[in-house]
């Protein structure tokens, strides 16, 4: 990544209690970081993962993007007790979903999409499909490409900004609602049946 | 809504329409047009059907990931992703998207002040003139062992002291002949009789013993209690006695440096007394509350006029709330070593900084001083302001959090893992400061919040180019992922004002909000939230990044208080409410929405439509 630490933060004035000792022993802070850097390498690999399955479980893009930050700070809090031998979705998937359910006891309950007994549902079944289900998310992008260009500007429109509106959207591209619902829903689908054939062309379907 | 559920026919093939019924639903659902009927439906159909479950999921992993891809992309171009910390090996094979004046803190106590008569009693036995009056008061013969304390430094706002001062932080034990010399900010001082001191910088203060104080220049308020053999003060020529009513009495004090005083009196009745320049009393007057009384320097007459409360501060806890200012009224220069403003621990310190490319003295850095303000708007602004014209330069500030200083003293200071870190659970706190760069996109800048120094202890920046999500809001302390960093509008060439408020929550759950160019200098109602992030925010240090490309990064005018208006400079209740608005948003380049907004509030304000009409008529 684009590492904006100072180079000289190795010359800092301040002695860092994690530097390496004289006696070549690697320090328990030092041990920490690489802890936390090898966590970050598992987190960085799952977090679109995590965000689908929050809006898996809210069916909001907003409500997804709220409590991810929520589920973030749990995750970077705990995670000195996630062991890097197990599987991180099935770890993180059970503090998404207490933080789900967290959530939902702060909002109406008419603002649920679901409830409570479905997304409990949701919540396993996603865990259980994790690997399908990030394969197909993975497959996406090939078939991304495959779009036409109308249809490709008109996705990047409708995506742009998790809070805008489906309805803003076609405000924005000055086109009649039902023609933009209509257009996506085509979209979608052709979407989706690339993604059946990407998987059974590799076999994972 | 959807109508597939019927087959070409018309007629309705329960079998074969299910499915497409569901993802018709779910389709409604991703496209906001579901009504609560339908809503139940698709919740009763996932409940009940492990095969809807795995439709929906598989919808709804790919729109996820259609709004995580498309949300704000950096370029066109797919690459890969960097990671969201500060690990530089950490990434991630997915196609790269963008990834802080009112009494409240006095204590109760009051100063003790001399009565005429024992006044008077002192002149004759040559105490008081040996003390409040002649200029002899500070002995030069220093006390060879620790002397006992005749006064403590109770609390402390924003102060900076001369180096020839005595040893003054808050709780610090004052012996008899203590030299105070307060640069900048406020102290209190209370003595053993109950007597309280707001000393107000720049201001000298000798105290000679527990009973007798003597204002060498500047100002200070009063509390003195009822008693006898109360506090002596004197500040220039005029000594402060008993007045015509015995009892407590407050008041505020100043001095010339040449012998010329004042005093304005708030509460209670004092004597003031005027001594010639042998030390001979030649005239004296009592006054009451609302009362002053001034002396000029050579002066034998003593000019009573109406006293002026607002001139003195007579609490820590005025209620304008800024607790940490950094104006960079500096001369322009290396910004390294400057140690001004208020709130702050220590001075500014270079972390790294790029040789310059023409050196015009040896002492030449890349973070420096530049002479003017960043003005926007209304903000008020002082001094100059800071500039980094190198691409690979840091430079730090740390905040004084310290038990005794203001932050401390206010309770926004919290001990996290032995570190004092500002924000406390359930405190609230805005941070404000004004920024420019000249090159669009070039790279990262920022102005950095830190726990500490080091990348992976930065909570938030505010810039561009942070973990390539672009022009925003980023932390890398909380590290959950480029996709979620906060865009904060296009990048311009202009001064932003940027205000953050912290909402420090319970269990690390703090909330930042963001207003880039905020509608409104005093009505946080009135603006725009650019960008909301959740996450663990507390700080202790401040610092200015610029690294590749080849822009320069200004900042000025960083404010943190415990209010918008502290954050924006404009403090005065009293300050008219109608002209910051109207002329913030003509000067700034603000959206259609805001302006709106704008017209809106103005339209319900006393103003009315000639509010409105003098924006222009535009609106």
């Amino acid at each position: 990544m684009a590492d904006y630490s100072s180079a000289g933060e190795s010359h800092n004035p301040n002695p860092d209690p994690g530097a390496e000792s004289t006696t070549g022993e690697r320090s328990e802070s030092e041990a920490s970081r690489e802890q936390r850097a090898d966590f970050a390498r598992i987190f960085a690999a799952h977090d679109r993962w995590l965000y689908a399955y929050l809006m898996s479980l809210l069916g909001s893009p907003a409500d997804a993007e709220e409590v991810f930050q929520e589920v973030c700070v749990v995750v970077w809090r705990d995670y000195e007790k996630f062991d890097p031998a197990t599987n991180f979705m099935k770890w993180a998937s059970v503090i998404a979903h207490n933080q789900v359910h967290r959530f939902r006891r702060s909002r109406a309950r008419a603002a649920h999409a679901f409830s409570d007994v479905t997304v409990d549902l949701l919540a396993q079944d996603a865990a259980d499909q994790a690997d399908l289900l990030e394969d197909r998310r993975r497959a996406l992008h090939g078939c991304l490409k495959k779009l036409r260009e109308n249809d490709l500007e008109l996705v990047r429109t409708c995506y742009g900004d998790p809070k805008r509106t489906m309805k803003a959207s076609a405000e924005l591209l000055g086109k009649p609602v039902n023609t933009v619902y209509k257009a996506m829903n085509r979209i979608r689908q052709s979407l989706h049946d690339c993604i059946d054939r990407t998987l059974a062309t590799e076999g994972v379907s | 809504m959807n109508d597939s559920s019927k087959n070409p026919s018309g007629k309705s093939d329960r079998s074969a329409d299910e499915p497409r019924q569901l993802e018709g639903q779910i389709d409604d659902l991703l496209n906001q047009g579901l009504d609560r009927e339908q809503a139940d439906q698709l919740d009763q159909q996932l409940s009940s059907d492990a095969n809807a479950r795995r439709v929906y999921l598989q919808r709804m992993f790919v729109e996820a990931e259609l709004h995580a891809y498309h949300a704000e992309p950096v370029s066109s171009d797919d690459h890969r992703r960097e990671a969201p910390v500060a690990d530089p090996s950490a990434t991630s094979t997915e196609p790269a998207r963008r990834p802080l004046s009112a009494w409240a803190a006095i204590a109760a106590s009051l100063l003790a002040v001399a009565s005429l008569s024992s006044l008077l009693t002192l002149a004759a036995t040559g105490r008081f003139s040996s003390h409040a009056h002649n200029q002899l008061a500070h002995s030069d013969s220093q006390p060879e062992t620790p002397a006992e304390a005749v006064a403590t430094i109770g609390a402390t706002q924003n102060c900076r002291w001369k180096a020839t001062s005595q040893a003054a932080g808050a709780g610090a034990k004052l012996p008899a002949g203590a030299k105070l010399e307060l640069e900048a900010g406020v102290a209190e001082i209370a003595f053993a009789d109950g007597a309280r001191l707001l000393l107000e910088g720049p201001a000298c203060l000798d105290i000679n013993d527990g009973h007798d104080a003597r204002l060498v220049y500047g100002q200070l308020s009063a509390k003195l209690p009822e008693g006898p053999d109360r506090l002596n003060l004197a500040a220039g020529r005029l000594a402060i006695a008993e007045g015509s009513t015995a009892g407590p009495a407050e008041f505020g004090l100043l001095a010339d440096g040449s012998g010329g005083g004042e005093v304005h009196v708030f509460g209670g009745s004092v004597g003031a007394v005027l001594f010639g320049p042998q030390g001979q009393q030649l005239r004296s007057l009592s006054l009451n509350k609302f009362e002053a009384a001034r002396v000029t320097q050579a002066s034998t007459s003593l000019a009573r006029f109406n006293a002026d409360g607002d001139r003195f501060v007579r609490s820590l806890s005025s209620g304008n709330g800024l607790y940490a200012y950094e104006p960079f009224d500096y001369t322009p220069g290396p910004l390294s070593w400057q140690n001004g403003g208020f709130g702050w621990a220590g001075a500014w310190e270079d972390i790294e900084f790029e040789e310059p490319e023409v050196y015009i003295n040896d002492c030449e850095t890349t973070n420096q001083v530049a002479a003017g303000s960043l003005g926007i708007g209304e903000l008020a602004t002082a001094g100059n302001h800071a500039i980094q014209t190198a691409q690979r330069n840091r430079i730090r500030r740390v905040l004084s959090t310290s038990i005794g200083s203001v932050l401390s003293t206010a309770g926004f200071v919290e001990n996290s893992d032995g570190h004092n870190l500002v924000g406390r659970d359930g405190k609230r706190l805005y941070v404000s400061f004004v920024q420019r760069v000249d090159r669009l996109d070039d790279v990262f800048y920022g102005l950095e919040l830190n726990r500490g120094d080091g990348n992976g202890n930065r909570v938030l920046c505010i810039g561009n180019g942070a973990d390539g999500a672009g022009y925003g809001v980023t932390s890398n302390y909380n590290a959950y992922g480029a996709r979620n960093y906060k865009r904060l509008g296009e990048e311009t060439l202009k001064a932003n004002l940027m205000v953050m408020r912290f909402d420090f929550g319970v269990d690390n759950r703090d909330v930042v909000t963001v207003y880039r160019n905020p509608e409104s200098l005093l009505d946080e109602d009135l603006c725009t939230k650019d960008a909301v992030l959740r996450g663990n925010f507390a700080f202790d240090r401040l610092s200015l990044g610029n690294f590749d490309g080849s822009k320069n990064h200004e900042v000025d005018e960083v404010r943190i208080g415990s209010s918008f208006r502290a954050a924006t400079g404009l403090r005065d209740p009293k300050a008219p409410m109608i002209r910051p608005l109207a002329r913030q948003w003509r000067r700034f380049d603000v959206g259609e929405l805001r302006v709106v907004k704008a017209a809106a509030w103005l339209s319900n304000s006393p103003f009315g439509n000639q509010g409105l009409d003098s924006l222009g008529g535009r609106y």
